[in-house]
């Protein structure tokens, strides 16, 4: 599972706590943890690198002006996850467009490099295969898997984001695994 | 965790998300620090008067169902957008066609009587003249249509209707008033030219010039264009 992006609880909750008193680098710090988070969640939910942007901003604009109703105790980042996503899902619904993987796995080094032991897993057609079949899963399903395994997001994170219960993100996440592992297999 | 999933999290390490754009720095000077508590005065009373309608205009803009009513008419100046239920007919159009008379910049300035804005790195600098407007690409990827004229006599020298599915949002642009138009299409008239779909527009006024960004950018990219005009 990928890295979680963050801070020890108890610096975030300082930080959280600097930024409700009207410290603004207090806040610009914690933009600037979880921009990158953010930006591919409100990517993976619109499917637009510039509707993704515009989405990221406007919702930290957003948590900025509602900062005074987080508590301080609670984690941040499903709280901002929820934000971004909730402001993508509506530029896109807006704009009128589905939502699409709009990904493509990075080019194979060139160099003499040895691989690294994730990307050793695949070969490139597999890869292919494998983002081919979930590209072709539902949305609901498309979204889960994206947020659990390619942004490495929990459970707790992935139902903020995608605005669903966690039970829910337990039933979507097998049935997409089990439609995955059929397709893949056939493929 | 399974094979399966081992695979996915391996995919994932390898997918080319687009660059995260800077958002904090970029940022910053949104994020005021809140002013220390005073006496209610007629002056703080004034302000946060005019933040609630302020307030209420953005809520109206944000919800469909009060577009409508508040949307019917609103102008900026020499612009008039106006909400409709159903766009009028209109054509799918080139940014590039019908800009008009290709025009040096000295061209420009004796026919208008301004000195038309563009971008630092905009060179060479080739400008289209068709009435009271200045029509120029700029270079930028992708490449966008900017278009200016000095406010007249005529408040409604541009018309934009806008359907349901499009977004107004108010913008202010180095202090100064604008929209962005977003979402779906919407419809542009333009005099003496037959109407024409339009895409992501900013729209805002500098001085006496109102000036408009057209093409497929985001609002942060049309923000950061307006701003470098000089």
């Amino acid at each position: 599972m990928a890295a979680v992006e963050g801070r020890p609880p108890s610096e975030e909750r300082e930080l959280v706590l600097r930024a409700q008193r009207g410290d603004a680098r207090a806040y610009e710090e914690i933009v600037r943890t979880y921009q990158t988070i953010a930006f591919r969640v409100a990517y993976l939910v619109s499917g637009d690198a510039s509707e993704a942007e515009d989405a990221a901003q406007e919702a930290f604009v957003k948590a900025w002006r509602a900062l005074g109703r987080f508590r301080p105790d609670a984690p941040v980042r499903p709280w901002l996850l929820r934000i971004v996503a909730n402001e993508a899902r509506n530029r896109r619904r807006a704009a009128g467009r589905r939502a699409q993987l709009a990904l493509r796995a990075e080019q194979e080094s060139s160099g003499d490099a040895a691989p690294s032991p994730e990307a050793a897993l695949l070969t490139g057609d597999e890869r292919r295969r494998l983002l081919d079949a979930v590209d072709g899963l539902p949305e609901q399903a498309r979204l889960v898997v994206a947020c659990r395994y390619f942004l490495g997001l929990s459970e707790e994170e992935t139902a903020a984001a995608l605005d669903i219960r966690r039970g829910t993100v337990k039933s979507r996440t097998a049935r997409a695994l089990e439609r995955l592992q059929e397709t893949y297999e056939r493929a | 965790m399974n094979e399966l999933e081992r695979s996915l999290v391996s995919l994932g390490g390898e997918l080319a998300f687009p660059p995260t754009p800077d958002l904090a720095s970029r940022l910053g000077s949104r994020f005021p620090a809140p002013a220390p508590k005073r006496r209610w005065t007629t002056r703080r009373a004034l302000v946060v008067a005019l933040a609630v309608v302020a307030l209420a205009l953005a809520a109206a803009f944000a919800v469909p169902s009060a577009r409508t009513a508040i949307l019917r008419f609103f102008h900026l100046r020499g612009v008039t957008i106006e909400r409709v239920e159903t766009l009028p007919p209109a054509t799918e159009r080139s940014l590039t066609a019908d800009l008009g008379t290709p025009a040096s910049e000295a061209l420009v300035r004796r026919t208008v009587s301004f000195a038309p804005l563009v971008p630092p790195s905009a060179t060479p600098r080739q400008f289209y003249l068709r009435g009271d407007f200045v029509s120029t690409i700029v270079g930028t990827s992708p490449p966008v249509l900017l278009t200016q004229f000095r406010f007249g006599r005529d408040p409604g020298i541009m018309k934009k209707y806008m359907g349901p599915a499009s977004h107004v949002e108010p913008v202010l642009v180095d202090g100064e008033q604008g929209f962005w138009l977003s979402g779906a299409e919407h419809v542009v008239y333009i005099p003496s030219l037959p109407p024409r779909y339009a895409g992501n527009v900013l729209l805002w006024q500098r001085g006496d010039l109102t000036l408009r960004i057209e093409g497929r950018l985001s609002k942060s990219q049309a923000l950061r264009i307006a701003r470098s005009l000089r």
